[in-house]
């Protein structure tokens, strides 16, 4: 997984699609209802499938933020 | 070698039982001058070749010794399986910034099996009315490329596509 913000790239490996996901989902609030056991549950659906769409159809850009100011975020799987 | 004019139109006229002298009465002519054109002496007036063309059944390409390709029919069996295909979500704020979320199918799957609340507190206003579900179905049904364009009151908008 690369990440890009603004003009500095960080490989990481991409287990930490995960921990990307969980955090967006609490930032979106997207599962209000659940619990911390059952949204790890989801993160890791999200990550097999994430994974096996990259093994299938190759790189592809999950992301892509470019705010006001011109600062960039981008998360390329 | 190709067919002549002439012997073109012989063969066509042949095949619809007329004789000279029934084209040559059609068109107010002598039956001599049907017999020059069949053997490539003198040509029709352009101004009938419509109508020949009609009469013998025939279209005027056919008529004028175009080659007719035959049409070509390439049946679409490949389809996209749902699952390799993406949904892209383009946001453009009202502010300027701009979002772009590549989501796999399956993802947005996962999401509505796993009951995501698209409607939390923390999405876009613009987001929460969006019917993931019938998205879905249509992707699942072949549809591909812009399924949806929304402006909110503020200026934001939302594309959909899939691709």
């Amino acid at each position: 997984m690369r990440v890009t913000i603004n003009r500095f790239t960080i490989l990481l490996p991409n287990k930490m699609v995960g921990y990307i996901i969980r955090k967006s989902f609490e930032k979106q609030d997207l599962y209000p209802d659940k619990s911390r056991s059952e949204i790890k549950e989801i993160v890791k659906e999200f990550q097999r499938e994430i994974l096996n769409y990259k093994k299938r159809n190759g790189s592809f850009v999950l992301l892509y933020v470019k705010d006001t100011d011109g600062s960039r975020f981008k998360v390329v799987i | 070698m190709q067919e002549s004019f002439g012997v073109r139109f012989q063969r066509l006229r042949k095949a619809k039982n007329l004789t000279q002298e029934d084209i040559a009465n059609k068109f107010n002519i002598s039956p001599q001058a049907v017999s020059k054109w069949e053997n490539d002496i003198s040509y029709p007036d352009i101004t009938i070749l419509s109508e020949l063309s009609d009469l013998l059944s025939v279209s005027l390409d056919e008529l004028l010794g175009k080659k007719v390709e035959p049409v070509s029919v390439q049946q679409r069996t490949e389809y996209k399986d749902p699952k390799d295909m993406i949904l892209r979500l383009v946001i453009n704020d009202s502010d300027g910034s701009k979002v772009r979320i590549n989501l796999p199918i399956g993802l947005i799957k996962i999401g509505l099996q796993s009951n995501m609340q698209f409607s939390g507190s923390g999405n876009k206003e613009i987001l929460k009315n969006i019917d993931f579900d019938q998205i879905i179905q249509m992707a699942e049904s072949g549809a591909i490329g812009k399924l949806l364009e929304i402006e909110d009151e503020d200026g934001t908008t939302v594309d959909i596509f899939i691709e």
